[in-house]
């Protein structure tokens, strides 16, 4: 139960504002996806375009092979949660549930019910009586339990404490492995959910910057640690993404993988190498002048 | 691609949005239209109680649910347009279904209040000729003047209550789509039809129509309303939610 995602050439204006410039990519059916980018660099605009919230103003999306645009079979399978969820604030979670039930393909209602319980929710009150994580959290069952075949999340941790964030994380792939379908994370919190992600797309200022599988983009970078001169000398001539200095010791992030021999002699050097997290390399990625 | 889906083991269900959307949306209004049918039925009684205690009761009181049952349901049809399309479109349905599901509830709607005024207006008569009070009509606007031209009232109530609802759908959208300041200079257009639909059925602005060939000609004001709803409607980019 899965939908892949094709994203050609697409781009999308409000007014004068370009929200979304040529962005082409691919989301593979099956998997994870984290899309990240800093503030205003056209996430939600993507999701929204693969979820027919909205038109592009130009270029082609294809869902599970179609135009997603009031595509009722499509739309049937693709659930964006934006932040909260765009449900009815004013009318009981039991009955939003309901809705959701009828209105879904694949609902399951004892997940829901178990979730509610996880997430502490009492199904007589109304989301607009909940507090902001309490909210985001009923969001977060709605997309759960909808068991779209694309299931998208956009922020849906605002406002969630740190064990209701690992309560969902845990929910999700618990159901995913369950139930595997094409999933996508937007999310400032790279460091909570980069042990979950299988593909990685990295918006900025409305351009990917770069859609990788995850395993290959953290293999992407290289922390090397040591005395200043000698990191230098070592780092030499590479792409440098970051530089931290403590005292003497300086750690330099280059981008590109090391062969057997750099490694070696960067052994011999003294030196220390690391993995880059996500986290890392997305800052290094996408602040402002940064060598890509 | 599609891989192997929740159909395969059979629990897949597929239903109509539109059925889906409908029978939402009619279960909220009833609950409404009781409310309403509730405060009419209070006031016919607890009225003319009150009235008798100072004065002769001479006129209906149902009378006055008209413009009640007019401007509550065009206010719930706002909301309706307004709000229920961003719930709709995130559980999967497309906006054709919501256009489609929101006029079949414009259309059940405006005949139940219709129904349940044309009833109210029948008791109180009765009740009224019993204990000897006075049942006039003194709404210039209406297509009727007694309660016992129940087709005329039929007719009245039917054309005024469902270009009440579509005007509200119509309301509802363009403000959602076109904001605060298009929305609100775009009023005469979507709420001034709904206000000429009285004085085209009963003033001389159709003269010599008769009052008879008036009630179709009338009827294509909901009609031309509930095309443009659709039009509005039809790609409407969902706005973000106030969370």
């Amino acid at each position: 139960m899965s939908f892949a995602v094709q994203v050609r050439d697409v781009t999308v204006r409000y007014g004068r504002t370009v929200a979304l410039d040529h962005a082409t990519v691919d989301l593979a059916a099956g998997a994870i996806h984290g899309l990240l980018g800093r503030n205003g660099s056209g996430k939600t605009t993507l999701l929204s375009v693969l979820a027919s919230f909205r038109r592009p103003t130009s270029g082609s999306v294809l869902v599970d092979g179609e135009d997603p645009w009031e595509n009722d079979r499509v739309m049937a399978g693709v659930c964006l949660v934006r932040e909260s969820g765009d449900v009815y604030v004013d009318v009981s979670m039991k009955d939003n549930l309901r809705f959701v039930a009828d209105a879904r393909p694949n609902f399951d209602p004892e997940l829901a019910g178990r979730l509610m319980d996880t997430f502490e929710l009492e199904a007589r009150r109304t989301p607009s009586s909940l507090s902001r994580g309490k909210k985001s959290a009923f969001g977060a069952i709605v997309g759960l339990a909808s068991r779209a075949e694309l299931t998208i999340f956009d922020e849906v941790y605002l406002g969630m404490d740190a064990p209701s964030r690992y309560a969902f994380y845990d929910a999700l792939m618990a159901d995913y492995v369950e139930h595997p379908r094409t999933i996508v994370l937007s999310s400032h919190l790279i460091d909570e959910i980069q042990r979950l992600l299988e593909g990685v797309v990295i918006l900025d200022h409305g351009r990917v910057l770069l859609a990788e599988e995850a395993d290959e983009l953290r293999a992407r970078g290289v922390s090397v640690t040591g005395p200043a001169d000698v990191v230098e000398q070592f780092t030499a001539g590479r792409v440098v993404l970051g530089r931290q200095q403590l005292g003497r010791t300086v750690e330099i992030t280059i981008d590109g993988r090391l062969t057997a021999a750099d490694r070696s002699a960067a052994g011999d050097l003294g030196l220390e190498l690391g993995p880059v997290d996500l986290q890392s390399l997305f800052v290094h990625l996408t602040e402002k002048g940064a060598v890509r | 691609m599609t891989t192997p889906t929740l159909a395969a083991a059979g629990r897949v269900r597929r239903r109509s949005s539109t059925r889906v959307a409908t029978r939402w949306l009619l279960s909220r209004n009833f609950v409404m239209a009781a409310w309403a049918a509730g405060i009419l039925v209070l006031a016919v009684v607890v009225g003319p109680v009150l009235v008798d205690r100072f004065t002769t009761v001479e006129i209906s009181v149902a009378q006055f649910g008209r413009q009640g049952f007019t401007w509550f349901p065009f206010s719930i049809a706002i909301i309706t347009s307004s709000v229920y399309i961003n719930v709709h479109v995130a559980a999967g349905m497309t906006r054709r279904s919501l256009g489609r599901a929101s006029l079949v509830q414009a259309v059940t709607m405006a005949a139940t209040y219709t129904v349940i005024m044309t009833v109210v207006l029948q008791l109180e008569a009765l009740a009224f000729d019993a204990v000897g009070w006075g049942h006039k009509i003194v709404d210039e606007n209406a297509l009727f003047q007694d309660s016992s031209q129940v087709g005329w009232i039929l007719a009245d109530l039917g054309l005024v209550f469902l270009t009440a609802q579509v005007s509200g759908l119509l309301v509802g959208i363009v403000y959602y789509r076109l904001g605060g300041w298009w929305g609100t200079l775009a009023l005469p257009f979507t709420v001034g039809p709904l206000i000429l639909v009285s004085p085209l059925l009963t003033s001389t602005l159709l003269d010599p129509i008769a009052p008879l060939a008036r009630v179709p000609l009338v009827g294509l004001v909901p009609v031309v309303l509930a095309a443009l709803y659709l039009a509005v409607l039809r790609n409407a980019p969902l706005r973000k939610v106030a969370t």
